[in-house]
């Protein structure tokens, strides 16, 4: 198979033998956030077709074939959050401007490790949530989360240090 | 803890449904974009074509009965005829900013004498004198110049597209056009004053220019210059009453062109640029069992612009998407506004307005912010549908604004 950039050139051109062999290098990947957010099959294969769709309409855009990857999974994350709140499965918090004076250093956390993070996080605010599952179950870094969500690393590194405690009083929770 | 995470998450099953979804949501994307493309495609012919006949700009200036009673007038009342011929109804209410600034050069003196303006269109009223001329000229026009705005941005050049058709009402009456066109702006010269049978008696032509704005994003600046660099006895257009080979037949010479340098700036009056329109808005209607709402009309001083918000049809779901739209010289099924005078205000500005994402359409009608008429109304007598048939003829209906 031709290398993503030569495949994202070309499904730019409008071939779309090599749109299909993109999606196909990514689909797994994109079905399996897709179902972390919703938790079933259908709702998951919805925001895949959905994501496909518009990354299809949309491929022209792109200006750096090489954040293909990147582009896409926004578009998936934007549709995920859409259906969610379509199903009202969100409640907002709306204190993050109060992080305003928040440390940096208090990012390391020491939150216990063995705990089912992947259930755990579908409890989440779909804020947290997003920077949860691209640092976690993605292995992206601070600055790539930042770049996919269009968030700058201090507001990244904010709700993750959140997310992260928010996570660790629910298991404890669940525990007692 | 990574590990065990992304273990987890490399474990949740990939529906067998997956190739199926991508595959066929592929399928109906390729379709839908092959529909847009075409639909593009066609929009890009239709705007060729369509910018070829430019009727519908001209026909709110044209009054067939103007321009026959046009011919012979002295030239003492240019500027009421030119204005007239714009105005057509009332032209004593009409306000115009007085300039009068000439320059002369090659013996012959340009002089911009009015100019009447808002924020969309923008008349400039001159007279031609070629009394000095060494020249034996046969008659005068307009015909390289610029218009650019306060910074020197070009808003319209002479060099622009030309259109080679001229409109049924036009064709066989008195009068010289120009009609050019971009992006931004479209623009009718009209040299009304003398013929090439009527020039040598006094030497003296008078005529307009028009420039009207076409695009959400280009204005009328608050400062114009008008750089003339050329006139000519003749346009060596493919139009039929234009053709410089009745000059030549006439005369037996070409025309020849006169280049020197006539520029202007025109500080346009603010208070006349600023005018507040008269407005109405969410006058809601039915047709073809289709709502809409006239979200605003609003009355300027030379063009009424028009948002109306389409809907679907009830009985097939398929969608609005134009209010009137035909190639070709019949103007009878697009939309116009009519007075209670039976004056009828034509479709100007951009012919090809689209569809935005909040289903609305804009569109800017010929004024009757003159007439101070009592009543006003929209008649709409084709629709078009996506999907469906190229057009939707309707009886026609009729909308009372006021």
């Amino acid at each position: 198979m031709r290398d993503m950039e030569t495949l994202v050139k070309m499904a730019q051109k409008g071939d779309t033998e090599a749109f299909t062999d993109l999606i196909s290098l990514y689909k797994e990947n994109l079905y399996k956030i897709a179902f972390v957010y919703l938790k079933n099959e259908q709702d998951a294969l919805d925001i895949i077709s959905d994501t496909v769709y518009k990354a299809y309409m949309n491929i022209k855009k792109i200006n750096n074939p090489s954040f293909f990857k990147t582009w896409i999974t926004r578009i998936l994350i934007n549709s995920a959050t859409d259906k969610l709140k379509d199903n009202k499965n969100i409640i907002y918090i709306d204190d993050y401007q109060k992080l305003d004076n928040f440390n940096d250093s208090e990012e390391e956390t020491d939150i216990d490790t063995s705990f089912d993070l992947f259930n755990a996080v579908d409890k989440l605010d779909i804020k947290f949530k997003n920077i949860i599952i691209l640092k976690y179950f993605q292995d992206m870094t601070i600055s790539e989360i930042s770049t996919l969500l269009a968030i700058p690393e201090g507001t990244v590194k904010v709700y993750l240090h959140r997310g992260l405690k928010k996570l660790k009083l629910d298991l404890v929770e669940e525990c007692v | 803890m990574d590990c065990e995470r992304k273990s987890e998450f490399e474990q949740i099953k990939v529906s067998d449904k997956l190739d199926a979804v991508i595959k066929m949501t592929i399928e109906k994307a390729r379709h839908d974009a092959n529909k847009i493309r075409i639909k593009r495609n066609i929009s890009n012919i239709i705007g060729t074509i369509a910018a070829s006949f430019v009727i519908f700009i001209l026909s709110i200036n044209i009054s067939p009965a103007f321009a026959e009673s046009v011919q012979g007038l002295p030239i003492v009342s240019s500027l009421s005829n030119a204005l007239l011929f714009h105005y057509d109804k009332n032209i004593a209410n009409a306000e115009k900013q007085n300039v009068k600034i000439t320059q002369v050069d090659k013996g012959i003196n340009i002089t911009i004498d009015n100019i009447v303006s808002d924020d969309k269109d923008l008349f400039i009223l001159y007279t031609l004198d070629g009394q000095l001329s060494k020249d034996n000229v046969k008659n005068l026009l307009l015909e390289n110049f610029t218009l650019k705005d306060e910074n020197n941005n070009i808003l319209l050049d002479s060099k622009d597209y030309k259109s080679p058709i001229l409109s049924e009402e036009v064709e066989g009456k008195a009068g010289d056009y120009i009609m050019l066109s971009n992006k931004q702006y479209k623009c009718i010269v009209s040299s009304l004053g003398n013929s090439l049978d009527s020039f040598s008696k006094d030497k003296k032509t008078f005529g307009s220019i028009e420039l009207i704005s076409v695009s959400d994003s280009s204005k009328i600046p608050n400062e114009i210059n008008i750089d003339i660099s050329s006139l000519t006895e003749a346009y060596n257009t493919k139009l039929p009453n234009q053709n410089s080979s009745n000059f030549t037949s006439k005369f037996n010479r070409e025309p020849f062109s006169i280049e020197g340098k006539w520029n202007f700036n025109v500080k346009i009056d603010k208070s006349l640029k600023s005018k507040k329109p008269e407005e109405f808005s969410n006058i809601k209607f039915e047709a073809n069992n289709t709502d809409f709402n006239l979200e605003y009309l609003k009355i300027y001083p030379t063009h009424i612009d028009v948002r109306v918000k389409l809907g679907e049809n009830k009985l097939d779901k398929s969608e609005c998407w134009s209010i009137g739209r035909k190639l070709g010289t019949d103007k009878g099924e697009f939309p116009y506004l009519i007075d209670e005078l039976g004056n009828k205000y034509l479709i100007s500005g951009n012919i090809l307005a689209n569809i935005d994402s909040n289903k609305c359409i804009n569109l800017s009608f010929g004024s009757c912010y003159f007439n101070k008429n009592k009543e006003l109304y929209l008649v709409i007598s084709q629709l078009q549908y996506m999907p469906g048939p190229p057009f939707v003829a309707i009886d026609p209906i009729k909308v009372r604004i006021k």
